[in-house]
């Protein structure tokens, strides 16, 4: 039997344990909450993991459709994107399909010789990887324009520094940090503290 | 030479967080989950503790937040007072049993999946040091009873978990002995204002509100000018003209709004509706560029404050002589005056139970407060037939509605805003049952949270709502979310920019006012916000 009948045959089994490891990334209350709360509404966010992670297994398998498959990723990192998860966290759970196939597969692929296969099954987790990396800096960029969308709807009447990007973007860097100035008050808006 | 590992052997990463006791756990504060601290003149000029006295500058990421060195002191010190003054802190410290029916209820946990984010364990955060510091079986066995000793860590936990709950009161819905945990993240900040520890977003408008009337500190004559700026856009897109007044003394009616209508999108069309309404009605009325914000901002920072700016819009309802007032579509004010106001200033004898000059019906359930809902208000008139409505100019919107949590939760409003829809709209649908009404997820941003600098909070707070308007929206085609919270309209179309981008937002009166038929109205080809009506989309 080829890896490719071998994973679809055993797919469940391997959506399974993939749900699982990702659920794991979240501490240990979370992960259980995850796993016991079932409906969508009241548990967002173990829905939108456990509901993407099967089809974007499928599409990896057969399809390997880039757009499909940023489509998918999109329900997992979106939300990774604005967690407590660095950036190579947010999206290392893709590599967790290759941990759970070489856990739990060992033997068949052994015995089967099924390691030039495996490798070509792991280059497409590779490639769908750097899909996750685009979903993940698409999500971070647009957290961005939408604070500078915030900064701009501010009406022409606010008063002082709200009304000086140049003020609030060095508060953002420094965060108030001793012996630097806040910012270059060269339009007389700022404040120096 | 090293051993080349097996295949399987190679990706022995580990994935999964620390664990362990949760006092153990490290405090990790991250950029984007936290709002720059309040500067000490803001603090200073309404009378409130500033570090002044202990260094001028906080950094919130730095491991030490130099602390004076009597903090412990005083923090203790102002525990201890509230603990005697407050009878409620009191029973909420002792008689959790923590059997987790709102572990899973908060907003912010349910988007972030940190567990210090479950209300049980926020609260925790307190009730660990009020065991450790002031119970003797807290002092005697420690973390054995779940108590700990106030320290500098403690503190940064605290502080840092107290500024990610938005005091909705979701999980209190689910606590069997009625815990508001909203009112222990309340003690809290008051508790850590002691140390001068606010947020600028609070505190800023605090102190504008308290000196110049409303939040931004907007001067009388820019009030007015926002609110003529609208009566423009009323006569392009209406074709009527109307002249309200300001400070009007002997009116019948004060009219009172959170300020965010006055100038913020899309609130500003809300309040073109109230000015569509009121014209049409001939109501009797005032604004005041005093009490010119409803919100009540003391309420996220310390009892005093909320006290003093609620009694705003009382003594400038004295001072005009008004019979009663009337209150636009507010979040957090509903409940301030519903569960707080009589106690801090009642009972409002000088004015009169609130009567609708237009229908005649008694709102006996604004006695004490002598305050009536827009949305009882709205529901009244069309109830008694007194609005002539064309809710077809409201065809091209599929509308869903946001129960806001302060007038779902704090006032009981669930009928009326769901009534006054309906009759202006012809596509309503429902969002899933446990995501409204008492159950309402919050928009992620209330109780001041709603700082720029705070996004990832903000979003993560507010994805339980927007993963419940994304189902009705895949389903039914929803292009607008109503609700009845300033705040909301707001926080939620940034939300929907990033979980939703094709849904908009809007107040219940902006569509009360597209739907209204006015007498002497030019053809109402564009809605209020100069959109033609047939091909209006909302903006992405």
């Amino acid at each position: 039997m080829n890896l490719e009948k071998l994973l679809t045959k055993k797919r469940e089994f391997i959506v399974d344990k993939w749900i699982h490891s990702i659920q794991e990334t979240y501490p240990s209350e979370t992960a259980e909450f995850f796993r016991n709360q079932r409906n969508r509404f009241a548990n967002p966010l173990g829905a939108s993991i456990s509901e993407a992670v099967g089809p974007l297994f499928d599409e990896i398998l057969n399809e390997n459709n880039p757009q499909n498959m940023s489509s998918f990723l999109d329900s997992i990192i979106r939300i990774r994107a604005v967690q407590d998860f660095s950036p190579s966290m947010a999206v290392a759970v893709i590599f967790l399909l290759k941990k759970v196939i070489r856990d739990e597969m060992k033997k068949d692929i052994d015995h089967g010789g099924l390691f030039e296969e495996l490798l070509e099954f792991e280059s497409r987790i590779d490639y769908c990887v750097l899909l996750a990396f685009d979903v993940y800096m698409k999500c971070r960029e647009k957290i961005w324009a939408i604070k500078l969308d915030e900064f701009k709807k501010r009406p022409y009447f606010v008063e002082g520094e709200a009304r000086c990007l140049s003020y609030m973007l060095r508060q953002e860097q420094m965060q108030g940090k001793k012996g630097t100035k806040d910012c270059c008050n060269s339009c007389g808006l700022g404040e120096v503290r | 030479m090293a051993k080349n590992p097996k295949y399987y052997e190679s990706l022995n990463i580990d994935f999964k967080p620390p664990r362990g006791n949760w006092m153990d756990r490290p405090v990790n504060i991250k950029s984007g989950m936290y709002c720059y601290p309040a500067r000490p003149n803001v603090l200073e000029n309404v009378g409130m503790n500033d570090r002044s006295d202990w260094g001028k500058y906080w950094v919130i990421e730095d491991e030490d937040w130099e602390l004076p060195d009597d903090w412990k002191e005083r923090f203790l010190v102002k525990m201890r007072d509230m603990l005697d003054k407050y009878r409620t802190f009191k029973i909420y410290m002792d008689i959790c049993v923590r059997c987790g029916a709102c572990a899973d209820k908060c907003h912010y946990f349910l988007g972030s999946g940190d567990p210090m984010n479950m209300p049980v364990m926020r609260a925790e955060l307190l009730r660990s040091i009020y065991r450790g510091e002031f119970t003797k079986t807290g002092k005697m066995l420690g973390r054995l009873v779940g108590a700990r000793k106030l320290t500098k860590k403690a503190l940064r936990q605290l502080w840092y978990y107290m500024f990610q709950c938005s005091e909705c009161r979701r999980c209190s819905t689910f606590c069997p002995y009625g815990i508001d945990t909203a009112e222990i993240t309340i003690m809290g900040r008051e508790i850590m204002n002691e140390l001068g520890m606010n947020i600028a977003w609070i505190q800023e408008s605090v102190s504008k509100c308290i000196h110049t009337g409303n939040h931004l500190g907007l001067q009388p004559q820019a009030y007015k000018e926002c609110i003529d700026a609208m009566l423009y856009d009323i006569e392009d897109n209406v074709g009527i003209t109307i002249e309200p007044t300001f400070n009007r003394k002997g009116a019948e009616i004060l009219f009172v709004t959170p300020s965010g209508d006055v100038f913020a999108d899309p609130g500003i069309f809300t309040l073109a509706g109230y000015l569509m309404l009121f014209e049409h009605l001939g109501l009797d009325y005032t604004w005041s560029t005093y009490a010119s914000e409803g919100g009540d901002f003391g309420y996220f920072t310390a009892n005093e404050m909320a006290k003093r700016m609620n009694g705003k819009i009382y003594a400038e309802a004295k001072r005009l002589g008004v019979k009663w007032i009337l209150g636009g579509e507010c979040g957090h004010m509903w409940r301030v005056l519903n569960q707080y106001m009589t106690t801090w200033h009642g009972p409002i004898d000088f004015l009169e139970e609130p009567v609708s000059p237009i229908t005649g019906t008694k709102f006996e359930n604004a006695k004490a407060h002598k305050m009536v809902h827009i949305m009882e208000f709205t529901a009244d008139l069309i109830k008694n037939n007194k609005l002539k409505l064309d809710p077809s100019r409201n065809d091209h919107l599929k509308v869903t509605y946001h129960d806001s949590c302060n007038p779902a939760r704090g006032m009981g409003l669930l009928e009326e805003p769901r009534y006054v829809i309906k009759n202006v709209c012809n596509h309503f649908y429902e969002m899933p049952e446990n995501t409204i009404r008492e159950q309402t997820y919050c928009c992620g941003s209330g109780s001041g949270l709603n700082a720029s600098e705070n996004m990832e909070l903000r979003l993560r707070g507010g994805f339980p709502r927007q993963n419940a308007l994304r189902y009705v929206r895949d389903k039914y085609g929803v292009n607008m979310l109503a609700c009845i919270c300033a705040i909301d309209r707001a926080a939620l179309p940034t939300a929907a920019q990033y979980w939703n981008p094709d849904v908009g937002v809007t107040g219940i009166t902006e569509l009360v006012a597209n739907a209204l038929i006015m007498e002497g109205e030019g053809p109402r080809t564009h809605n209020i916000r100069g959109f033609e009506i047939a091909t209006w989309e909302p903006e992405p």
